[in-house]
């Protein structure tokens, strides 16, 4: 169970800052999967990067009771200059995985080809997103932090992911920031919406999605 | 001992255990990041302190001739140029260290400090293996000895590493902070020539400087050093305890500041 107490966050800046959370507690349990819902800089990536425990809160405390994946997102996480290959073996050795496995997996999975040999800043939106959720699957978490990046890619793309994420690990848990509220009503057990830097616990993921349009 | 004690050492363990992981897979990414795959590689990670020492030691020997001070020449300028080397490297990589690898950071198990480690090390590694390839050059034409005293030489070396790993540390949480700190190094490290002790042993100041000199904590490590490399022959000056505690103090006040800013950091 990852357990979020009183989490606020506040970036440098002009006048005092930006205060991207003011007070956001949540907990995430097993197998459970918690849609992050609000409009742009309402501070979804700002908390998913806080869970991951990325960037350190201004105060609050995050906990880890499993295993948390890397945030998934269309940035950070890959070094431009090095290969898809090299980015590859850091991974897995940084997370302790068995590098032919994963490597086996990634190729499959991805389906770059001879692109792994290619810097990773050559790769397309979608081509990133493949390399990165590839790995991420590879290396196995018991909850997977996923931030929009789920929403790029073809539907072979889209297709896969959900065989792999939805089905095959349908017992993880999942924090997922998207706005395609369609996808959050379809896969979420329950949903945050996040408005300015305070955040609204809803069961009812329905509910959720409409207070959400109303905003 | 008791059971919680014993899973505290476990867990402590298993973190340095970690961390040594980290340090060595961005060591291996720091030299393909930088050096690439083409040409020479990694080998200009010793190739570039070697090429200018050796232009040093032509330009000293012309200079000066063989001796200074009843000191050999090369040896001097080996055990002068090679650890300033190390510490303006260190200098080099350690500004804005922490911007440049942000993106890693998304990985929660990498750490401030073990990106600057991961920085420090290579630089202290491909130093001493230009010391190395230098020495045995010129020892095979026997133009250079060993060093007398191992020990002696390699702590000196240990403290130019802990005192770069500080420094780095702090400069590199500096710069990050204060943006417009990074055009003062330049002028900085120029400055901290004459009174680093590249140029001049202790002993051959006037006695009333003697122990202002030791105050610089890259002085004692250079003294060390040719204590080791010279042997006997020649008076060497060093204050061990000083020393230790000014790196250990310096490694301290970085590690605050990485902590400080750490909590600042933006991770794009």
């Amino acid at each position: 169970m990852i357990s979020v107490q009183h989490l606020r966050k506040v970036y440098p800046g002009r006048n005092g800052g930006h205060v991207a959370l003011a007070d956001v507690s949540l907990d995430v349990p097993r197998g459970f999967k918690l849609g992050l819902l609000g409009h742009n800089g309402a501070g979804k990536s700002t908390l998913i990067r806080l869970i991951g425990k990325v960037e350190l809160p201004t105060s609050g405390v995050v906990e880890h009771g499993m295993s948390v994946s890397w945030p998934l997102g269309f940035a950070g996480s890959f070094q431009g200059s090095l290969s898809g290959i090299d980015n590859m073996k850091f991974i897995a050795r940084i997370y302790r995985t068995d590098y032919p496995r994963l490597r086996r997996f990634v190729e499959d999975f991805s389906e770059l080809g001879r692109f792994l040999y290619e810097p990773v800043k050559t790769y397309s939106t979608g081509m990133r997103a493949r390399l990165a959720f590839a790995l991420s699957i590879a290396v196995e978490f018991d909850c997977y932090l996923i931030d929009e990046i789920v929403m790029v890619g073809d539907s072979r793309f889209h297709a896969r992911c959900n065989e792999h994420l939805f089905d095959r690990r349908a017992d993880r848990a999942l924090v997922l920031a998207s706005h395609d509220t369609s996808f959050i009503g379809r896969v979420c057990d329950g949903a945050l919406l996040l408005s300015g830097g305070y955040a609204r616990y809803y069961d009812d993921v329905q509910q959720a999605i409409l207070d959400y349009q109303a905003l | 001992m008791r059971r919680a004690e014993l899973a505290g050492y476990r867990a402590l363990a298993d973190a340095a255990q970690i961390q040594a992981i980290v340090v060595g897979a961005l060591m291996m990414r720091e030299l393909h990041t930088r050096y690439g795959r083409d040409n020479l590689g990694f080998v200009w990670l010793f190739a570039e302190p070697f090429l200018f020492c050796m232009g040093v030691i032509v330009i000293w020997s012309v200079i000066h001739g063989r001796y200074e001070h009843g000191v050999p020449i090369l040896a001097f300028v080996m055990t002068g140029y090679m650890p300033l080397t190390l510490w303006r490297h260190i200098t080099m990589r350690s500004t804005h260290c922490f911007r440049a690898n942000a993106s890693l950071l998304y990985h929660r198990q990498v750490r401030m400090l073990d990106l600057l480690l991961a920085r420090v090390l290579l630089e202290f590694y491909g130093t001493l293996i230009a010391y190395a390839v230098i020495g045995f050059i010129f020892w095979s034409v026997d133009l250079y000895e060993l060093p007398r005293d191992w020990g002696l030489f390699y702590l000196g070396w240990a403290y130019m590493g802990l005192f770069g790993c500080g420094f780095g540390l702090i400069l590199g949480s500096l710069t990050e902070m204060y943006e417009w700190l990074e055009k003062l190094v330049g002028p900085f490290m120029y400055f901290m020539l004459p009174i680093c002790g590249v140029f001049f042993m202790v002993d051959w100041l006037p006695p009333r400087l003697q122990q202002a000199a030791l105050y610089m904590p890259t002085v004692n490590a250079f003294e060390l050093i040719r204590a080791g490399q010279l042997g006997p022959s020649v008076r060497t000056h060093y204050w061990l305890e000083y020393e230790t505690f000014v790196c250990a103090a310096m490694i301290a006040v970085g590690l605050m500041l990485c902590r400080n800013v750490h909590r600042h950091l933006i991770v794009e």
